[in-house]
């Protein structure tokens, strides 16, 4: 259908980033203040993402065309696929604030202000990139996460946050020019940035310049989403930073690697480009398959709690990517569902990780025997969040999961629905063993006692874990406009 | 564009580019493998250029004539976007750096990890951030 033109669009991006630089101004003023301001800036964005949602769901794309530059192509666009990315980031970011208020002050207590600041730099980063309709905005706005990012990890002082910081940064910077390198040979095969404008072209037939981008842009994208050759930068970074950063970059940032995939793939190269030239799809199919059972093992293999869920995020982003690259209707909903329920459960195990942190000053998994008699609503929350990581019913980990593996059948590729089988069973296995040592282990014994940690940490992670069920049953809801969308992309 | 004229262009970019991957994967010294980013950048800004420049006379997409010899608008804007990130990539990096310098007595990652220099006694963090 006809899309509309709106300026909400591009009020959506610029709540977070106007409240940014309100910040850095004045934040130092009054501390107290950053929290409230940021969260504001997320809730105000949420719900004027909220006010475009019901246009979106029946099929008409809201869009902005900043200036009218019309030569240049330049262009907001809010689909379906940027409205599930934009929900995700706006909420999520507004939890993970309300948790900060009282985890940052005991973390990096001095470099308060700095934090909110890049925060919410990093926040207007993903919203843009989710809704930027050119390839350059795209970029632009990947960058500005990225940078953020990159920040958000060296921001606690400690020696292995930067040796991480580091490694992320070339890793990300490399993987950066490769995908400018790519839109400027897209731009040099198509004569413009504009994503439809590029699909119209390149699906027209297969040309020289398209691919060798297609092949640049694939490989930044693995990098940005940590598959398995050039993982190696996630693990570090993911487990060195603060914690409510790791839930922000396990749940949202390296998610990216799907998002640009899914971009891609659906809005500038075409499904037909990116099957038959270079058979991408098919590299793609065993990338993300080796993703999963490399995670899997990896986070079995892991003591310390954070590495653990760092090396499953790689798996997860395995199964998102595997479910897209089948281009089979089911493969897809399932990989986008999955993006809406292993946010929540990731940033919901990390907040949960950082509360055992906050409260016992420990990482090994070891040490948390017994300790849901002593926090037992966040051994709750956790619980619930394992459920949906591994997929049992009727949490929305089980939803994603039956669609990515039906979406392997009507793929006819029966091997990759066993590999998604034993990668639910390995983190059945990794999450299970947490949930087995807070509620079973027999070291420790006591009288039961109720949390002792600020609601403020507290509720966020108990909302994110109701949230993954809540989303699992309201699946009923959600499932029809994404399998809508998905005809569109596939047919 | 002739057909031979793309080609160069495109070998002469992706030879830098490359160059600037390689430092990065083999050089120890941080500051080099920066270096080696920015060199990667040079490639695709030079690529970036010679893909929108058009001879005077020429048209454009907007349907109006070259009056010089110059760069299509999208391309200038793509380079300038460019440099940008790429500064402040390098500044970022080059904070990390130091912070690395600071913290590990040495910006050589061989001479980290085999301890050839002593590392001083760790100074007061936070010495020059948040001094407001």
């Amino acid at each position: 259908m006809e899309p509309r033109s709106s300026g909400l669009v591009v009020l959506v991006l610029v709540c977070p980033l106007a409240a940014a630089v309100l910040l850095q101004l004045f934040g130092r003023l009054d501390r107290r203040l950053c929290m409230p301001t940021a969260l504001a800036a997320c809730l105000a964005s949420l719900s004027l993402t909220g006010v475009l949602a019901g246009n979106v769901a029946r099929g008409m794309p809201w869009v902005y065309h900043p200036g009218n530059w019309g030569g240049l192509g330049i262009e907001l666009k809010m689909d379906l696929l940027a409205l599930l990315f934009c929900l995700l980031i706006a909420g999520l970011a507004s939890l993970v604030l309300v948790y900060s208020y009282r985890f940052i002050p005991h973390e990096l207590a001095p470099r308060e202000t700095s934090y909110y600041t890049v925060f919410l730099f990093l926040v207007s980063g993903l919203l843009g990139l989710s809704i930027a309709g050119d390839l350059l905005t795209f970029w632009i706005f990947m960058e500005v996460m990225a940078l953020s990012a990159y920040v958000l990890i060296a921001i606690i002082d400690v020696p292995h946050a930067f040796e991480s910081s580091l490694r992320y940064l070339f890793m990300g910077a490399l993987s950066s020019l490769a995908i400018l390198l790519g839109v400027v040979l897209l731009y040099g095969a198509a004569g413009t940035l504009n994503m439809a404008g590029v699909l119209g072209v390149v699906r027209a037939g297969a040309n020289g310049q398209a691919t060798l981008a297609l092949a640049l842009c694939s490989v930044g994208f693995c990098v940005k989403g940590a598959q398995v050759p050039v993982h190696f930068w996630l693990p570090g970074a993911h487990s060195a930073a603060v914690t409510p950063i790791s839930a922000m970059h396990s749940g949202l940032v390296a998610k990216l690697g799907f998002y640009g995939f899914a971009r891609f793939i659906f809005f500038v190269f075409g499904t037909t480009a990116a099957v038959g030239v270079l058979k991408m799809t098919s590299v793609l199919q065993w990338i993300g398959a080796l993703s999963i059972l490399y995670g899997g093992i990896m986070a079995i293999l892991e003591d310390d709690l954070k590495l653990m869920l760092a090396y499953s995020t790689i798996s997860h982003i395995g199964f998102m990517l595997l479910g897209i690259s089948l281009l089979s209707p089911a493969g897809l909903t399932g990989a986008l569902f999955h993006l809406l329920d292993d946010g929540l459960a990731k940033a919901c195990l990390f907040l949960c990780a950082g509360i055992f942190i906050y409260r016992d000053g420990t990482r090994s998994i070891q040490q948390l025997k017994g300790i849901a008699l002593r926090t037992p609503l966040t051994a709750a929350a956790f619980t619930l969040a394992a459920f949906s990581l591994v997929g049992i019913p009727p949490t929305s980990g089980f939803v994603a999961k039956w669609y990515l593996v039906l979406g392997t059948l009507q793929a006819r590729r029966p091997f990759f629905a066993a590999v998604m089988i034993i990668g639910a069973m390995l983190a059945a296995v990794y999450a299970f063993r947490v949930v087995f040592y807070m509620f079973f282990a027999p070291e420790r014994s006591g009288a039961l006692q109720m949390d002792d940690v600020p609601p403020a940490m507290l509720a966020p992670a108990a909302i994110l874990g109701a949230g993954t069920w809540v989303l699992g049953i309201a699946a009923i809801w959600i499932l029809p406009h994404i399998q809508r969308f998905v005809a569109s992309l596939v047919s | 564009m002739s057909q031979a004229l793309s080609y160069f262009n495109l070998t002469v970019a992706f030879t830098v580019f490359i160059a600037g991957v390689y430092m990065v994967a083999t050089e120890h010294n941080l500051l080099r493998k920066l270096m080696g980013i920015n060199l990667c950048g040079a490639g695709v800004l030079l690529l970036a250029i010679l893909t929108g420049f058009v001879r005077r006379g020429q048209q454009l997409a907007d349907g109006t004539v070259a009056g010089t010899n110059t760069v299509v608008p999208a391309m200038q804007w793509l380079a300038v976007a460019g440099i940008v990130a790429i500064t402040a990539i390098t500044a970022v990096g080059l904070a990390l750096a130091r912070s690395h310098k600071r913290v590990f007595g040495t910006m050589d990652l061989d001479e980290k990890r085999n301890g050839v220099k002593q590392a001083p006694p760790q100074s007061t963090p936070n010495a020059t951030e948040d001094r407001r």
